[in-house]
C-alpha cells in the first residue's frame, strides 16, 4: 500500500536540494559554469523544448538507444535461451562470455565507431554492447532456475523443446528477465552518450560536450535533466510492463542486476 | 566415477579452448587469407607485437599507472564515501524513508552525463577522473549496503534486544557482519565502474591513461595498439574483480559466494 507519507518522504530531500541549489547559486560565489542558476536551467529547457531546439538531439539520443536495447537484448536472450537449451553451446560460450563480461565495454567505444562509421549506427552498436550483458546474465540465470519438476512433466506427456521454453522456462525466466532489462535500459542510455562524447553531432551527448567546451553549462544541465528523465521514464515503463507481465509476482520487478557497462 | 567419462570440467576446458582456438583460426583466415585491411581489424602479429611492445617493453606502463591510479583512488574515495552514507541511512528510519526512494531514482539517471562538466571545471589533470571515478564507485556500494544493513536476521536482532544491547553493539555485531557480503558484492561492481569512470574521463580530455591511448590511436588508424590498450583495461578489470571475490571469500569466509555466479542480485528495500 502507498501512503501520502511515502511521497512526502522523498520530496523532502527533493525540495531541499533544489532550495540549496538556489541559495547557492545566488547568495554564495559558486561558479556559475560548475553550477548555474537553476532558473537559467529551466529557462534555457522550456525554450529548447518550445522551440523545438531541443527535439532533434532527444529524437537522436532516443531511437539510438532504444535500437541497441532492441538488439542487444534481443541478441541476449537469444544466446541464453541456446545456452539453457544446449549443453555444447553452454560449455562453449560460458566461460569466455564471463571473461569478456568483466571488461569495461565503455572502452571498446572508439574501436566500434572505427568499424561502424560516423552515424547513427555506432551509437545503435555501442547501445547494444553495453545492454547484452545485464540481460544475457540474468535470463540465463532465469531460464537454469526453471522448474525441473515441471520440465520432466512437460516431457513425459511429449511436449517438445519449444514449447517446453516457452510454457514453462520463459515465464520462470519473466521476472529475472524484466530486471535484466530494466539495467539494461539505463545501460542503453550510457552507451549511446559516451558514444555520443566521442564521435555525433547530434544528440544529447553532444550538447552536453558541445556545452562543456563552449562553457554554457546551462544548456548542459538541460540535456542532463533530460537524459535522467528519459532514464527514469524507461525504467518506470519497464518495471510497469513488468508487472502486468510477470503479475503473479509483484516483487519481480523491483530486483536489480549487476550494471557494469 | 568411473575412468571412461569425461567429467564436465573437463568438457568444459575443452570446449572453451575449441572456441578460442575456433576464434584465433576465424582472426588469422580473415587477415591473412581475406586480407581484411590493417586498419581495420589488426593482423594478429601486430596484435602481439602492440601487446609485446606495450605491456613488456614498457610504451604503455605510464598509460595503465594513470588510469589505474585514477580508478583505484576514485574507487577507495567513492567506496568509503559509500559505505558511510549507507551507515548513516541505515541507522536513521528518517533518512531511510527520505532518502532511498531518492536513491533508487538516481540508479536510473545515466550518471557518465556529468563527465564532460566535471572535466572542464576540474582540469584536464588526473583529479577529473579520480572524481569521476569516486562518484561512479559510490552508488553501487551505497545501495548494496543499505539494502543489507537494513534486513539483519530478526531473531538475532530479538535476542541481542532481549539482551539490552546498545544501539552500537548491535550495528558492530549484527548489522554489519551481516551486510559484508553484500559490501563486496558492491565493491565488485564499483571497480567495474570506477574503471569505466576513468576511462570515460580520459575519452573526454587527458593527456594520459588507456582511455586516451585508445583513442588516439584509433585516430592514428594505429589499431593494433588501440586493441592492446583495450585488453589492457580487460585485464585489469578481470583482476581486480578477481582480487575483491578472493577478498571476500577471505573476510566473509562464512558465506560461500557462487564461483560461476555472473550475476550479482541486489533489491533494494521496499520503501518501509
Amino acid at each position: 500500500m502507498r501512503r501520502p507519507a511515502d511521497f512526502i518522504y522523498p520530496a523532502v530531500p527533493v525540495g531541499v536540494l533544489v532550495a540549496a541549489w538556489f541559495l547557492a547559486t545566488h547568495f554564495l560565489h559558486v561558479s556559475s559554469f560548475l553550477l548555474p542558476k537553476p532558473e537559467l536551467v529551466a529557462l534555457r529547457l522550456a525554450q529548447g523544448l518550445a522551440s523545438g531546439e531541443l527535439l532533434p538531439h532527444i529524437l537522436a539520443t532516443l531511437s539510438a538507444a532504444i535500437g541497441g536495447f532492441l538488439l542487444g537484448s534481443g541478441t541476449a536472450l537469444a544466446v541464453a535461451a541456446a545456452m539453457a537449451e544446449s549443453r555444447w553451446v553452454d560449455r562453449c560460450l560460458y566461460l569466455p562470455l564471463v571473461g569478456i563480461q568483466s571488461m569495461p565495454k565503455i572502452a571498446v567505444s572508439p574501436i566500434i565507431a572505427m568499424w561502424v562509421g560516423f552515424g547513427l549506427g555506432s551509437m545503435v552498436a555501442m547501445a547494444a554492447v553495453t545492454c547484452f550483458f545485464p540481460v544475457f546474465a540474468n535470463s540465463l540465470a532465469g531460464f537454469r532456475g526453471a522448474d525441473k519438476d515441471l520440465v520432466d512433466l512437460y516431457r513425459v506427456s511429449g511436449g517438445s523443446r519449444l514449447r517446453i521454453l516457452f510454457n514453462v522456462k520463459l515465464p520462470t525466466a519473466a521476472s529475472a528477465i524484466l530486471s535484466g532489462l530494466q539495467v539494461a535500459a539505463v545501460l542503453a542510455l550510457i552507451g549511446t552518450v559516451v558514444m555520443e562524447f566521442l564521435i555525433a553531432s547530434r544528440g544529447l551527448g553532444f550538447l552536453i560536450m558541445d556545452a562543456s567546451t563552449s562553457l554554457d553549462s546551462a544548456q548542459a544541465y538541460a540535456a542532463i535533466l533530460l537524459l535522467g528523465i528519459s532514464g527514469a521514464a524507461g525504467t518506470h515503463a519497464i518495471r510497469a510492463a513488468g508487472r502486468r507481465i510477470v503479475f503473479w509476482n509483484p516483487e519481480a520487478s523491483t530486483g536489480r542486476a549487476e550494471g557494469s557497462a | 566415477m568411473s575412468g571412461l567419462a569425461w567429467s564436465e570440467t573437463s568438457l568444459r576446458a575443452i570446449a572453451t579452448a575449441a572456441t578460442v582456438t575456433l576464434f584465433a583460426a576465424g582472426w588469422c583466415i580473415a587477415s591473412y587469407a581475406f586480407g581484411l585491411p590493417p586498419e581495420v581489424i589488426p593482423q594478429p602479429h601486430q596484435f602481439v607485437a602492440a601487446v609485446w611492445q606495450g605491456w613488456v617493453l614498457g610504451t604503455m606502463w605510464t598509460h595503465m599507472g594513470a588510469t589505474l591510479g585514477a580508478a583505484l583512488a576514485g574507487f577507495c574515495i567513492g567506496c568509503t564515501l559509500g559505505a558511510a552514507t549507507a551507515l548513516l541511512i541505515s541507522e536513521f528510519a528518517v533518512l531511510r524513508r527520505a532518502l532511498v526512494p531518492l536513491l533508487m531514482g538516481l540508479q536510473s539517471i545515466p550518471l557518465v552525463a556529468i563527465a564532460p562538466l566535471i572535466v572542464t571545471a576540474v582540469g584536464f589533470g588526473i583529479a577529473s577522473k579520480i572524481l569521476i571515478a569516486a562518484l561512479f564507485a559510490f552508488f553501487p556500494v551505497l545501495v548494496n549496503l543499505v539494502s543489507a544493513l537494513s534486513s539483519p536476521r530478526q531473531d538475532l536482532l530479538a535476542l541481542y534486544r532481549a539482551c539490552a544491547a546498545s544501539r552500537l553493539q548491535i550495528l558492530v555485531n549484527v548489522r554489519v557482519p551481516a551486510a559484508a557480503g553484500a559490501a563486496f558484492a558492491g565493491m565488485q561492481i564499483a571497480f567495474a565502474l570506477s574503471l569505466i569512470g576513468a576511462v570515460v574521463g580520459e575519452f573526454v580530455a587527458a593527456s594520459s591513461g588507456l582511455g586516451f591511448l585508445i583513442k588516439a590511436k584509433v585516430g592514428e588508424l594505429d589499431v593494433a595498439t588501440a586493441f592492446a590498450a583495450t585488453a589492457a583495461l580487460a585485464v585489469t578489470g578481470a583482476a581486480g574483480i578477481q582480487f575483491i571475490r578472493f577478498m571476500h571469500r577471505k573476510v566473509v569466509f562464512w558465506e560461500r559466494p557462487d564461483p560461476a555466479d555472473v550475476t550479482v542480485q541486489s533489491a533494494m528495500p521496499r520503501s518501509t
